[in-house]
């Protein structure tokens, strides 16, 4: 499966909006952009929304990401690349 | 769905147990057939391994024989849910030496601040092996920055069988981690004859059956997934479907899904994972799935959201969830897991105090309801355990007095590795402070936060949970992500409360004038004291302990050094 950059991005991006917005509605929209250079525990992520961002992402790409892949990826973009890298 | 495939093929062989210890843990599998462990993947689709209870024994007596480390020395292992960390684990219990389970990475990021916390408990408490599964091994490898991490043993490495240690006799047991608020990582000595009175006392309590079954997704590096998951499983003799935490935290509906299948009937949560799954799961339709033989969901390890934890009821009513089977309980690692347990089938009942009365640690029953606060029972003591409510100065508190929680008896541990014993000279049975604040209503025990954390203001005694929740329910501060403390000011003359709340990121300047505003108003309303300051924080500024919980002391520190980032706005008052 290709997926070109930009939907990646795209994805990456409402996944983490959701993410770091514990009280919007998973079926609504999602909220303010947030940066993809930032690193996820200064956007307020703890451990365990860390997990369910990358359960969230695996659903959405159809992918497993192994633990000692994923402990690497610190912020948006590092995701970005990694699934640009596995999915083109 | 149901599980007869998976029952392991060759029939069960007889064990001769050969010291003690293996007695407490096998004792049972040995004398009335052995049960199985049912161990699942990540992967959903991955069908979970079996392995009964006397192959379990032969792997461990295996790690045993092969582990580099000598008797009484403690080791470090990375508690994934996997059979090579569990042989390491009960391996080392098993030659003498001293497990300490520690967190494995999960989720995003994070190498860099994990492999530091992995050193510095190294340090700490003296340990000079640590035990990798294979799938982790690369994050250990090379030098790293920091602190270097001790010696590695892959776990895939370990024998599969050995003789076992004859003889040895029931000492310390392991090293449990607490993630407490200080920096330095603690090490809690838990000795077989603490493991043996809780649990005996846990079962005996949850009416425990042959035919029970226990399911867990529950951290093995956590004391309530070890002990109250796997050594539990292994004393009583009982089969365990265990998950990895992942597999929770990704998809919750796994767990629902492996008490169905398993006709799971005991099955434990920090209290965190009750109101997490009714989020996830609440537009889910669960009416296909069957957990009516679930008797026991234990919730505890944390203080607990009555409303929270009905909205969970509801959400799996549909699946045949019956609420009496919610059970709160009150524990602490320093005294092995469980303290007091609610009656069985009862489920969560709540009581309604007065807060003026808390304020001057009164314990007071109302029907007020701007006066009230709602507190959940946690059930009477088990049995061997004494708990008396003392001051500050540790002197008994009268009736109806909050009071400091001070225990003791058989399951209270020794004390932390590396620091003076609890215990004087000669003593057998010691006093344990737990730091908590605690009551008692109607027979009952209700715990009301943690000592150091109360924020003592014009002579009344505040939680700092009333000024966090009244700043929660303002629209635009972050939920569970405010941290109320007292600072010393001596134009008062008393300690001051300070509430510090992270706000969303897209507020605008403009609307964070109004939010400190509204959590001011808000926090004086409900508690009557004037908070000194609010300080709005970026996301991600007030610290948390590993498993999630706000550090108020830690925040304290960093606020009166000027370092909280992102401090914005609502100055001093």
């Amino acid at each position: 499966m290709t997926v070109p950059k930009a939907e990646i991005e795209a994805q990456v991006q409402a996944a983490l909006a959701f993410a770091c917005d514990e009280s919007a509605e998973p079926s609504g929209a999602a909220g303010g952009e947030v940066d993809l250079a930032s690193d996820f525990e200064s956007l307020g992520l703890d451990s365990v929304g860390r997990v369910e961002l990358l359960a969230r992402l695996e659903d959405t790409f159809e992918l497993h990401v192994p633990p000692d892949d994923a402990i690497h990826l610190n912020t948006g973009r590092d995701v970005v690349r990694y699934l640009a890298r596995r999915l083109t | 769905m149901t599980p007869p495939s998976m029952a392991p093929a060759e029939p069960a062989t007889r064990v001769e147990l050969c010291s003690p210890v293996e007695e407490l843990y096998f004792g049972a599998a040995a004398a009335r057939g052995a049960r199985t462990l049912y161990l699942y993947a990540d992967d959903p689709r991955a069908e979970p391994q079996a392995i009964r209870y006397d192959e379990l024994l032969r792997r461990a007596r295996g790690a045993a024989a092969s582990l580099q480390v000598e008797a009484g020395q403690p080791f470090l292992v990375l508690a994934t849910s996997e059979l090579e960390s569990i042989s390491a684990i009960l391996g080392g219990m098993l030659l003498g030496a001293l497990p300490v389970p520690c967190a494995p990475p999960a989720g995003l990021g994070g190498l860099s601040g994990w492999r530091a916390r992995l050193a510095e408990t190294a340090e700490a408490l003296g340990a000079q092996l640590l035990v990798v599964p294979q799938g982790l091994a690369s994050l250990v490898e090379g030098e790293g920055e920091g602190q270097p991490l001790p010696p590695v043993q892959l776990a895939s490495d370990l024998a599969s069988e050995g003789p076992g240690v004859p003889g040895l006799e029931r000492g310390l047991s392991h090293l449990q981690l607490t993630s407490g608020s200080t920096a330095a990582p603690k090490g809690v000595q838990i000795l077989h004859s603490n493991l043996e009175a809780n649990l005996f006392h846990i079962g005996w309590s949850s009416g425990v059956e042959a035919e029970d079954v226990v399911v867990s997704w529950l951290p093995l590096f956590h004391d309530m997934g070890l002990v109250g998951c796997l050594l539990f499983a292994l004393y009583w003799n009982l089969d365990l479907a265990l998950l990895p935490p992942t597999a929770f935290l990704s998809r919750p509906i796994r767990w629902l899904e492996a008490v169905d299948r398993h006709r799971g009937s005991l099955s434990p949560a920090p209290a965190f994972a009750y109101p997490y799954l009714a989020r996830r799961l609440r537009d889910r339709d669960l009416s296909h799935l069957d957990l009516s033989s679930w008797k026991v969901a234990y919730c505890g390890a944390e203080p607990i959201h009555a409303a929270a934890v009905e909205r969970f009821c509801e959400v799996l009513a549909p699946a045949k969830f019956a609420p009496g089977t919610m059970l709160p309980c009150y524990g602490l690692a320093e005294a092995t897991l469980a303290v007091s347990f609610n009656p069985l089938g009862r489920g969560l009942e709540k009581v309604s105090l007065s807060r003026s009365a808390l304020t001057e640690h009164r314990i007071v029953k109302t029907t007020d309801p701007q006066d009230s606060t709602s507190v959940v029972l946690l059930g009477p003591l088990l049995p061997e355990v004494q708990l008396e409510l003392r001051d500050s100065h540790g002197q008994p508190v009268g009736p109806d007095q909050v009071g400091q929680v001070w225990l003791r008896g058989p399951t209270v541990t020794p004390g932390y590795q590396d620091r003076p014993p609890l215990a004087a000279e000669g003593e057998s049975f010691p006093w344990l402070d737990t730091g908590d604040l605690g009551g008692w209503v109607d027979g009952e025990l209700v715990v009301l936060g943690r000592s150091k954390d109360v924020i003592i203001a014009f002579g009344k005694n505040h939680s700092p949970v009333e000024f966090e929740r009244a700043a929660e329910s303002v629209s635009g501060v972050r939920p569970g992500a405010t941290a109320a403390f007292a600072v010393p000011n001596s134009r008062a003359g008393t300690e001051v409360p300070v509430l510090c709340c992270e706000v969303r990121a897209e507020e605008s300047d403009w609307s964070r004038g109004a939010i400190a505003c509204l959590v001011r108003e808000t926090a004086t309303g409900r508690t009557g004291v004037r908070p000194h300051h609010v300080a709005l924080l970026e996301p991600g500024s007030i610290p948390r302990t590993t498993s999630g919980k706000v550090r108020r002391a830690k925040t304290r520190d960093l606020y009166l050094s000027g370092r909280l980032a992102g401090s914005t706005s609502g100055a001093p008052s």
